[in-house]
């Protein structure tokens, strides 16, 4: 794939990792990307792939399987209390107390189920002591994590050379925002990933009021659409696998984040295919009116067994681990095809107009739309 | 059956989805029958179903203006509310004994609720509310981490609706759920329709388990198309070339995009917010390719080419809009009037075509700035 590209990054928590492989995959094929736009998860994954705040962004990334849980306390107890903080005052002090315990350094991609339990075990202890001031009347479950502030240095996003996007909806303007490299912070981070529920809404420095962007444009595009249309010339998003959540959930931990997860996975497939269906659109008539311009979008499928689909929403390290390499062989295969010549096949596999067109789901998603598209191609045909 | 509903409007409705859309979508409709406004296709996604078929087929004497003031009675007395903020007549808990114990507490009598003490919360239904309580709370629950919800699902309002009459209703209506089995929306009809596919079509996950019914097992078809747009595209496509235009009755929209005020306020806001999102892009992307299809099409001195999309408004007050997510008695009350106030003006606008175009869903630079950005996405792809 040559020329000005761009991807957006956009998933759910638990398979992050799904993206932060797939991004290690495009930084071992030498793939750069001029924009990185992101909505919820996915704007940690993009600002590591920017601006870490410590080693390179590969190490960065690859560093990711170690906020996953320990294999053996997950089975015991299947929560993330390394990463969800209890609501209330004490979740930062104490997680900066929590810091300052020495732990055993532990390769990312390795089980060493005695170290991590070890390692966690600490985590899960000093979860537990901490204080909670949480009550029915707390607008959120948690408090948001700190460990954005030791993960990434906003200083350095501000220089970086690649526009960098992340979304949060504005509760006083009820207006999607759209933060770029010099107005991302903590708090706009924390903005984004602050959705109902699991976070109160989160107050940035002009006094409103942000939940997350991922409940309005789950995929990132709305970046794309508004700031780069004329000057990218594809972008690439990874597969959204919603076959993995449109599904019967096995427990009600996994039916309370499939009910969650499944109008937002429907928001972001109808918009990714309104979006595919208007870049073919705009293709086809550019002929006519060259000024109509929209990137091509290209997706990366990932390679998942149908069994193995609620496990993709556990936080234990053995998901991470199995996600980070399937988001990184599904880069390097796309990466392979789109440098192996044959424009033709690449498209008919890749180009995500294409793929609409072959599912029925997604055609379904397009059917009210598609009569207009061809009504509206006939007449700029006519 | 009133002559006037049988005749051919031209016009669909769509009832959405969304469980406190149910009161202002019955009050709408309430307001359109007493104006005898009937529709050619009503397309029903998750609550609104109840509302929709309360208008084409209500069971009880009073007919559909009865059928549809009723509903406000699924909501619970506020004095109970404020001790106890959960709607424990519509949410079961999940046991094999929710339907005994629901049972035994209907055969404790209850006090008539008196048509004219509707806009007061009464002792009598203090008194009703509170042995439903009684029993709700006895009831005995086998909620555990394994189960698949947390709700069991009774047919609480199955007596309302008269499902025999429904294969029989002059007109058409469609309900859309999801079928996991073939992850595809289906679409159900006055034919298919009955007590199984309607609460399947209603199996919101998490609250309650995957149904199976009529060859596939099904969740809620509002958390994928709350408008029910998309699926009348799918399946009542030749019904719809006879419409001029498609009726969207709001959903609660902006009124729910505020600062939660608790936890339970905040659990609702993380079911509804994608869901409204989402209902939201459907009618804005469609209200805008109709407008400038048939703006084109006049423009060639062509006949309309698609249905309009004109869009109900429901105007919560301030005072209100922090509770619309409640399911206290006068919060359902306040909604239902909303609804009805906004039917009956714009049942009138239908007879004024100036005044109706100003309900049109596409409404140019006067979107919103969220709206206007999203219709970015087609800047010189449709005719201008």
């Amino acid at each position: 794939m040559n020329g000005r590209i761009g991807i957006v990054l956009s998933g759910w928590a638990p398979a992050m990792t799904l993206m932060s492989g797939a991004m290690l995959g495009f930084m071992d094929a030498g793939i750069e990307f001029k924009v990185i736009s992101t909505a919820g998860v996915g704007a940690l994954i993009g600002l590591l792939s920017l601006a870490p705040k410590h080693g390179t962004p590969k190490e960065a990334l690859a560093e990711l399987p170690n906020m996953f849980v320990s294999d053996i306390l997950y089975a015991a107890l299947p929560i993330n209390f390394k990463v969800f903080h209890k609501f209330g005052p004490f979740a930062k002090p104490m997680h900066d107390l929590r810091n300052r315990v020495p732990r055993i350094k532990l390769d990312p991609k390795a089980a060493s189920p005695f170290g991590r339990l070890l390692n966690d075990w600490v985590d899960l202890a000093f979860c537990a002591m901490t204080p909670s001031t949480f009550e029915p009347k707390s607008a959120g479950l948690m408090s948001p994590g700190p460990e954005i502030d030791d993960l990434v240095n906003f200083t350095a996003l501000r220089g970086a050379a690649r526009r960098f996007y992340l979304n949060a909806f504005n509760l006083d303007e009820r207006t999607l925002e759209i933060f770029d490299n010099a107005t991302t912070n903590a708090d706009a981070y924390r903005a984004a990933e602050a959705l109902p529920l699991l976070f109160a809404p989160q107050r940035m420095a002009n006094g409103d009021l942000y939940t997350t962007g991922a409940t309005h444009d789950p995929t990132g595009l709305q970046a794309i659409w508004l700031k780069h249309r004329e000057d990218l010339d594809a972008v690439i998003m990874l597969d959204p696998m919603a076959r993995a959540i449109w599904r019967e959930p096995i427990n009600i931990h996994d039916a309370f984040q499939l009910m969650l997860m499944n109008p937002i996975i429907a928001l972001q497939v109808l918009i990714s295919t309104l979006y595919a269906k208007t870049e073919c659109l705009a293709e086809n008539i550019r002929q006519q009116r060259p000024q109509v311009t929209l990137p091509k979008l290209y997706y990366v499928p990932f390679d998942i067994d149908r069994e193995y689909y609620p496990s993709m929403l556990k936080w234990s390290h053995s998901n991470a681990v199995i996600l980070e390499k399937i988001g990184r062989d599904a880069a390097l295969a796309f990466a392979a095809a789109s440098r192996a010549g044959n424009r033709q096949a690449f498209d008919d596999r890749y180009r995500y107009c294409n793929y609409v067109a072959r599912q029925p789901r997604l055609n379904d998603f397009a059917r009210p739309f598609a009569r207009l598209f061809d009504q509206i191609r006939e007449a700029r045909d006519g | 059956m009133d002559e006037w509903l049988a005749q051919p409007s031209r016009m669909g409705v769509l009832a959405s989805g969304g469980a406190p859309n149910l009161h202002l979508i019955a009050g709408a409709l309430c307001a359109f029958y007493e104006n005898k406004k009937s529709f050619d296709i009503i397309g029903a996604s998750g609550a609104g179903a109840l509302a929709g078929l309360l208008y084409a087929v209500p069971k009880q004497p009073g007919g559909q203006v009865a059928a549809l003031e009723q509903t406000v009675n699924l909501n619970v007395s506020d004095a109970i509310y404020q001790l106890l903020p959960m709607n424990y007549k519509a949410f079961f808990k999940r046991g094999p004994l929710t339907k005994l114990f629901w049972q035994l507490g209907q055969k404790i009598p209850h006090r008539p609720l008196d048509r004219d003490d509707r806009n007061h919360d009464t002792l009598a239904r203090l008194y009703n509310d509170a042995i439903d309580f009684m029993f709700a709370a006895l009831t005995p629950t086998t909620l555990n981490y394994f189960s698949k919800s947390v709700c069991t699902r009774l047919g609480v309002t199955d007596d309302l609706i008269d499902w025999s009459r429904l294969p029989s209703y002059p007109k058409q209506f469609y309900l859309n759920a999801f079928n996991l089995r073939n992850q595809r929306l289906k679409v159900f009809d006055k034919n298919t329709l009955n007590p199984d596919t309607f609460w399947a079509a209603l199996a919101m996950p998490w609250l309650f388990e995957p149904t199976a019914a009529a060859g596939g097992v099904y969740t809620e078809g509002a958390s994928h198309d709350p408008s029910g747009l998309e699926a009348l595209w799918g399946f009542a496509e030749r019904d719809l070339e006879g419409l001029d235009m498609i009726i969207a009755l709001d959903t609660i929209g902006p009124n729910l995009w505020t600062n939660p005020q608790n936890i339970y306020d905040a659990l609702q806001m993380a079911i509804m917010d994608p869901i409204v999102s989402l209902a939201e892009t459907v009618l804005t992307a469609y209200g805008q390719l109709e407008f400038s299809a048939n703006a084109a099409a006049a423009a060639a001195g062509s006949r309309q080419v698609l249905p309009k999309l004109y869009w109900v408004p429901f105007p919560v007050p301030d005072w209100e809009a922090q509770h619309v997510l409640e399911w206290g008695y006068s919060n359902a009350l306040t909604l239902w009037h909303v609804g009805h106030d906004a039917g009956k003006t714009f049942s009138a606008a239908l007879d004024n075509p100036v005044q109706l175009e100003q309900y049109r869903y596409h409404q140019a630079g006067d979107n919103p700035q969220r709206t206007l950005d999203f219709l970015e996405l087609f800047r010189g792809v449709l005719p201008a």
